[in-house]
């Protein structure tokens, strides 16, 4: 039995965030209780004529059991939607969001993809990572578990300091009981 | 439905009802049962209290949750971090282990996960969701920043 799960951005979400480059990062919007850290479920970046919201929602996946059997289960992705700037950010959680300033203009944005093949014959595209950068920074949002809606912000591009090919493999090496492959590319948009 | 919000929109869902208030930003879960209404309730109101983690609370209840190798709690899947817990009543146990793992974070709504979740300072969270994708299984999705004795995982609650 083999399953394959796509939790990558679309062709058309990959032409909204291309569309950002040249643009002015004006701001980043969302619910942070503890600073420009981490944040459940989406985000907004706000550019100087729109907006794009960055979600990380569960969709269902079809994975494989011990004994191999599919069984669903939630496995949240990113996706975007670009928004007009009237448009009200809708958090995933009810609070109030914030918003930080930014005001730089966005110069590259690139997406950290892994294709994942489990030795118990699942086939995984995940998209853990968005960097925009600008000509001052880089702001990566990122995901931490496979199973989690987090999205975290560093203001830093060393992605392999915190999403690391040894912990994707352990996600799905099974517990120890196969082989996992993880071929990881930058994909510049 | 005693929200106290000036209902704006009132969305059925498969999970149950969704309120939506006045303004835009306020929203809240309004859950078929009462018990889980008040549960909710309940988390949210309490206090914040600084220095407050997953880690620590698990300190204070260890007794209660025996972990398994790696930082896990209850049965595994063959999933890293993906864990079945079976009991006689797997409502009153996600609840229970939500409760005692929250204790002095800040707790609101989510609405995209139709449930609650609890945030600490450093970056950890749980989350408690009474209706998943699983038919009759409730949730319990943990986050550790920091891996200390317990590790990030999720938990869906089963009858034995």
């Amino acid at each position: 039995m083999t399953t394959e799960v796509h939790a990558v951005f679309t062709d058309e979400m990959l032409k909204i965030l291309s569309s950002m480059k040249g643009k002015t990062l004006k701001a980043i919007e969302g619910v942070f209780h503890y600073g420009l850290t981490s944040t459940h479920g989406n985000v907004r970046l706000v550019l100087g004529q729109f907006a794009v919201d960055i979600e990380c929602e569960d969709r269902i996946a079809e994975l494989l059991d011990l004994e191999g059997k599919i069984f669903k289960e939630e496995f949240p992705r990113f996706s975007c939607k670009k928004k007009d700037l009237k448009d009200k950010f809708m958090p995933f959680v009810a609070s109030e969001p914030v918003s930080f300033m930014i005001n730089e203009v966005v110069s590259e944005v690139l997406l950290l993809r892994d294709e994942i093949k489990a030795g118990n014959g699942e086939h995984i595209y995940i998209d853990q990572a968005l960097v925009v950068k600008t000509a001052e920074k880089a702001y990566t949002f990122s995901r931490c578990e496979w199973f989690l809606s987090d999205i975290d912000i560093n203001v830093s591009d060393k992605i392999e300091g915190y999403i690391s090919v040894k912990k994707v493999k352990e996600a799905w090496n099974g517990e120890g009981r196969y082989s996992v492959d993880v071929n990881r590319e930058f994909l510049f948009l | 439905m005693g929200s106290g919000l000036s209902t704006k929109y009132v969305i059925h869902t498969s999970y149950g009802v969704l309120e939506v208030g006045e303004k835009e930003q306020e929203y809240r879960r309004v859950f078929d049962e009462d018990y889980l209404d008040e549960f909710c309730r309940e988390m949210m109101e309490r206090p914040k209290v600084d220095g407050s983690s997953i880690d620590g609370n698990y300190l204070k209840v260890q007794d209660k949750y025996p972990l398994r190798a790696g930082g896990n709690l209850g049965e595994r899947t063959g999933k890293a971090g993906l864990n079945n817990w079976y009991s006689d009543n797997p409502m009153r146990d996600a609840m229970e282990l939500f409760s005692d793992l929250s204790n002095g974070g800040i707790t609101e709504y989510s609405g995209n996960n139709h449930g609650i979740i609890t945030t600490f300072e450093n970056k950890s969270n749980v989350m408690f969701r009474p209706y998943t994708s699983t038919e009759g299984s409730p949730a319990v999705d943990i986050r550790v920043s920091n891996p200390g004795m317990i590790r990030g995982q999720k938990i869906h609650f089963f009858f034995e």
